[in-house]
């Protein structure tokens, strides 16, 4: 098992290191082709631009020796610009007298003094005409001949620089041909290294089904053996619950404890009390006893005085006397001693015996709540089993169903005692439209949120296959890893950079496509320079597919709402994406923009496949074009199917629009 | 020729490397016109050109990170003191010196950026300037090697005189060594802001959460800013002590890094040439302008005036002005026009 386990291992790093390969690749691969295009392009317009370029350069001085072999001087052109600056001063001087007079006069009379006005102006145009050709004649040049040769001869190094410049096209033409045909190559070999490694990827999720079989089987025995310990698992505040009152119980028993301790002693110490008390009393008794024998006994030896005999006799009577009372007193004594000795051994005894019971009780309470204590420590353990089954479930699941692009399952989102999703689970399947629906507070930009890991999720697994086909767990990847796995999402109040132009925008969200770095970037390299062309291009495209490709290089800043959303979800598009998320794509449009975004929804999912995942509150929207629809409330699925089965569930209905039976 | 000169020549000059260059021709020419010139205008050229190095780093960091850091001082310090300390105790050439001095900065931009790049706005300005105020204390406690506040390079102890290439240098050669980096400086920043890189940090400056989901990973690219800007505060520094050949550590405090922060928030925080008028006007204004015509100690108050206009009016800084002014200048002569001639 232990080999086993570190074979798995390795195997996975080495996915990972193949999954990493191919997103390279891809990403290479999408650069030359770009590169390919563009080259393509440009050998395209290179021709026609340069013989422009040339044509441009050669037509000014041609355009002049046209002009001297067509018959105008110099002196011609003199007299052409002097007529010019005259028109210019008239054109003012008729505007500020235009001007003068609209102050005084209107209409009809404004119209004839400016009648009067131009044919003055006219007149006076003729005379100064008239000047200007007595100061500049015209004379026709002599040899024309000379000004033909010089346009000839301009033409032919015009003729000859275009040429050149044909010639230097056919080669790099030939340069574009064997790079176009090294790039094809190139493209080739990725793409074969591309499949080999797709291949990998492929060989591994098929092998992970059976090693995922074993490690669920382990589990799910581990599983087992946890439940069978712990019987019963219920929930861990009915423990906790539970363990309280045990813990309770115990300190109660405690006092109890203590209470008897204390009872005893009290009655220890008055039997001994009592014992003293008898003693005492007995001893005064027989003091006053033996007193009144000693009285009595003088008292007959008075009267016998002089009878020696009786009075022996007398003695003898009462000392026997004295000595039975004596003896009689210290057997009640020593009786009454035993009776309050043999009581105290009562007490000691039925103290134990209450004592051992009360400690049993103790213990048994100390062992219910370890007992519980431990309950609930393999309730997270089992927890936690349950969840990583879970998720070897749903990934096999996916795996065996390649139909299936995310999979929630027993998603748990809490913020402190709140539960803003609780136990979803859904399945979006590949190429299809998904809606989240629900009522306001129903945790859909919060499921949207743990999705792209803004939050962590409190529980539950998500699954996504990303576009090498390998399976991830989205919860173990950071916000910015989720747009190379190829999630990308678009935001609820559009969140474009206002100081970049749209296509910068766009150009910004292909940031997970650039494969130059920093260092590059820094040098301004031919090869970051190519690759902002080719984004560039890509970038017009995408614009292009959207209708949107005459605001590419204005700000954003200003633009209708229809437009900003359309470039929001360009920017998505602009990422390779294989899911979009759309957070509330139609609020604040009108119905037609809504309409026309409802087309593109639909478009860019059918040109492009890509799945889209999106909450809305437009029912319109969400109805005419989602595949699949789900409704959630208070973070608790209570529907899932098409657009007509959630319009006819009763619950759905009752989540948005109340309670019937309330009226 | 005419061929050559519209199609190689013209570009070129069109491109924004072409006027950097000519910064740098214009700073070759007044190294040569040092005795023509009037000193103090000289020097305010010479001051403006070395901390307009530090406000370029600083620009990155502030109108594309976003990041308002007072650390500027602390790198200053670090190119300045470290440059004696390697130069003078440890004796490496020159060139070797400049290299290890930015390595250190390097280093230790990258220490200060994983402490308080986590955090943003005013906090990270209270972090950075707390890093640098812990910087110019150790400079202050190594006397020996940093010659305490002020570091005499070249003055008192045993003398080192600046060689590079075999050739001993005079204070004025630091002028050509700054010709060539601040060319490079304007055109590194210029790449870096044209390039995806700098359009990664303007994301960033605008929405954290779309540059997120876009990919940009924040750290990063704001530990990429913070390095450069501190390489650039120390190449300042370094610059500084060739051509004063004395740094104090009162001139790299706070105030320093308060007036670093004035000059790019003047001159305009996104652009390459207003940094260059902010910068001037805050380092050299008091020397070329006031100093020199004896008009009295205002510039301090001038400054005060011009970030409250520039905060209040014009918050693309003053090189927005230029622009503004020739939008106004046109419609003053076409309204002009409307008086006296009347409209079409």
């Amino acid at each position: 098992m232990e080999q086993n386990k570190l074979k798995i291992m390795i195997d996975a790093a080495m996915n990972a290191i193949h999954v990493n390969k191919h997103r390279k690749l891809a990403l290479k691969i999408n650069y030359l082709k770009g590169l390919a295009v563009e080259y393509e392009q440009q050998d395209h317009v290179y021709l026609d631009n340069a013989l422009k370029k040339i044509d441009m350069y050669y037509e000014d001085e041609i355009k002049t020796y046209q002009k001297r072999f067509d018959g105008i001087t110099p002196i011609d052109e003199k007299k052409e610009k002097a007529l010019e600056a005259y028109d210019k001063k008239a054109y003012w001087a008729r505007r500020k007298f235009k001007t003068k007079e609209a102050k005084q006069a209107e209409g009809q009379v404004l119209e004839n003094i400016l009648g009067q006005y131009d044919q003055i102006a006219v007149s006076k145009r003729n005379d100064y005409l008239k000047t200007l050709d007595e100061k500049y004649p015209h004379h026709s040049a002599d040899s024309l001949r000379v000004y033909e040769e010089k346009i000839e001869a301009r033409q032919a190094i015009r003729d000859q620089r275009k040429e050149k410049a044909s010639k230097a096209y056919q080669k790099k033409h030939d340069r574009y041909l064997s790079f176009t045909e090294s790039n094809a190559k190139k493209i080739l070999k990725l793409t074969q290294q591309e499949k080999d490694l797709a291949i990998k990827i492929d060989l591994y999720n098929q092998n992970k089904i059976k090693i995922d079989e074993l490690i669920q089987n382990d589990l799910e025995t581990k599983l087992a053996k946890v439940k069978a310990e712990s019987v019963a698992p219920k929930r861990v505040e009915q423990k906790q619950k539970k363990i309280h009152a045990l813990e309770q119980k115990l300190t109660q028993v405690q006092s109890k404890k203590n209470v008897l301790s204390t009872k005893r002693e009290k009655r220890i110490h008055k039997i001994h009390q009592s014992i003293k008390d008898v003693e005492l009393k007995h001893n005064m008794i027989l003091e006053k006893k033996l007193t009144q024998i000693q009285k009595k006994k003088e008292e007959c030896y008075l009267k016998h005085v002089n009878a020696d005999e009786a009075n022996q006799k007398c003695i003898n009577h009462f000392e026997i006397k004295a000595k039975n009372m004596t003896i009689s007193y210290q057997k009640n004594i020593t009786r009454k001693i035993d009776q309050l000795k043999k009581k105290t051994d009562n007490i000691q005894k039925t103290y134990q015996r209450n004592l051992s019971l009360i400690s049993e009780k103790e213990n048994d309470i100390k062992n219910l709540i370890a007992y519980h204590h431990q309950k609930v420590f393999k309730q997270h353990i089992i927890d936690r089993l349950e969840e990583r089954i879970d998720l070897i479930e749903t990934t096999s699941s996916m795996l065996n169903n390649t139909n299936i692009h995310l999979s929630i399952s027993n998603l748990k989102m809490y913020f402190g005692g709140v539960r803003a999703v609780n136990d979803l689970s859904f399945d979006v399947k590949k190429g299809e439209i998904f809606g989240l629906i629900g009522p306001n507070g129903a945790g859909k930009t919060t499921v949207f949120n743990c999705l792209t890991q803004f939050y962590k999720a409190t529980g539950g697994n998500m699954v996504f296959r990303n576009k090498e086909s390998h399976l991830v767990n989205l919860y173990t990847k950071k916000t910015h890893d989720m747009i190379t796995e190829g999630i990308a999402r678009s935001f609820q109040n559009v969140e474009l950079i206002w100081e970049l132009t749209v296509l910068d925008n766009l150009l910004v969200a292909a940031h997970s496509l650039v494969i130059t770095n920093y260092v590059e970037h820094m040098l301004h390299t031919r090869k970051m320079k190519r690759e902002e062309k080719v984004l560039r291009n890509k970038g017009m495209q995408i614009l292009k597919e959207l209708g949107i490709e005459e605001y590419a290089f204005r700000s954003p800043y200003g633009l209708p709402y229809g437009i900003l959303k359309k470039v929001e979800l360009a920017r998505t598009l602009m990422t390779d994406p294989s899911l979009i998320i759309l957070d509330e794509p139609a609020a604040g449009l009108n119905d037609a923009e809504t309409i026309e975004l409802a087309r593109i929804i639909k478009k860019v999912n059918k040109d492009f496949g890509i799945t889209i995942f999106l909450v809305e509150h437009d029912m319109g929207l969400v109805m005419s074009i989602c595949d699949t629809v789900c409704a959630i409330s208070f973070g608790k699925m209570i529907g899932i199917g098409t657009p007509k089965d959630i319009q006819n569930n009763p619950e759905v209905r009752k989540a948005y629009l109340g309670d019937d039976s309330d009226e | 020729m005419k061929i050559l000169f519209n199609e190689h020549v013209k570009p070129f000059l069109k491109k924004p490397h072409f006027g950097f260059i000519v910064v740098g021709i214009i700073l070759v020419i007044i190294r040569s016109l040092v005795n023509v010139l009037p000193p103090d205008l000289y020097g305010a050229i010479v001051t403006t050109t070395y901390y307009y190095i530090a406000g370029l780093g600083f620009a990155l960091l502030l109108g594309y990170g976003g990041l308002a850091s007072l650390g500027t001082g602390a790198f200053v310090g670090i190119g300045a003191f470290g440059l004696h300390y390697i130069y003078r105790f440890m004796e490496m050439p020159l060139l070797i010196t400049i290299i290890a001095v930015i390595a250190v900065s390097i280093v230790i931009s990258i220490v200060f950026g994983f402490v308080s790049l986590r955090i943003s706005g005013m906090y990270l300005a209270i972090v950075t300037m707390g890093l640098s105020q812990i910087v110019i204390e150790i400079i202050k406690n190594i006397p020996n090697y940093a010659s305490g506040t002020t570091g005499g390079f070249l003055s008192g102890g045993p003398r080192r005189p600046l060689v590079f290439m075999g050739m001993e240098l005079a204070a004025d050669s630091a002028v050509i060594f700054m010709a060539v980096f601040a060319v490079l400086g304007m055109m590194v920043v210029y790449n870096m802001i044209t390039s995806p890189t700098g359009r990664a940090l303007l994301s960033i400056k605008n929405s954290e959460t779309a540059a997120q989901t876009m990919g940009i990973n924040l750290l990063k690219y704001r530990l990429l800013a913070f390095v450069i800007s501190g390489v650039y505060g120390t190449l300042a520094g370094v610059l500084s002590i060739m051509f004063v050949r004395n740094a104090s550590v009162s001139q790299i405090g706070l105030t320093f890094a308060l007036n670093i922060l004035a000059a790019v928030v003047i001159g305009g925080t996104k652009s390459i040439w207003g940094i260059l008028l902010g910068t001037f006007v805050i380092f050299g204004l008091d020397l070329a302008v006031f100093q020199r015509f004896q008009l009295g100690n205002y510039s301090i108050i001038i400054n005060g005036i011009l970030i409250i206009l520039v905060v209040m009016f014009y918050p693309g800084g003053l090189i927005q002005l230029f622009g503004d002014m020739k939008k106004y200048v046109k419609k003053l002569r076409l309204k002009i026009r409307e008086r006296i001639y009347g409209t079409e």
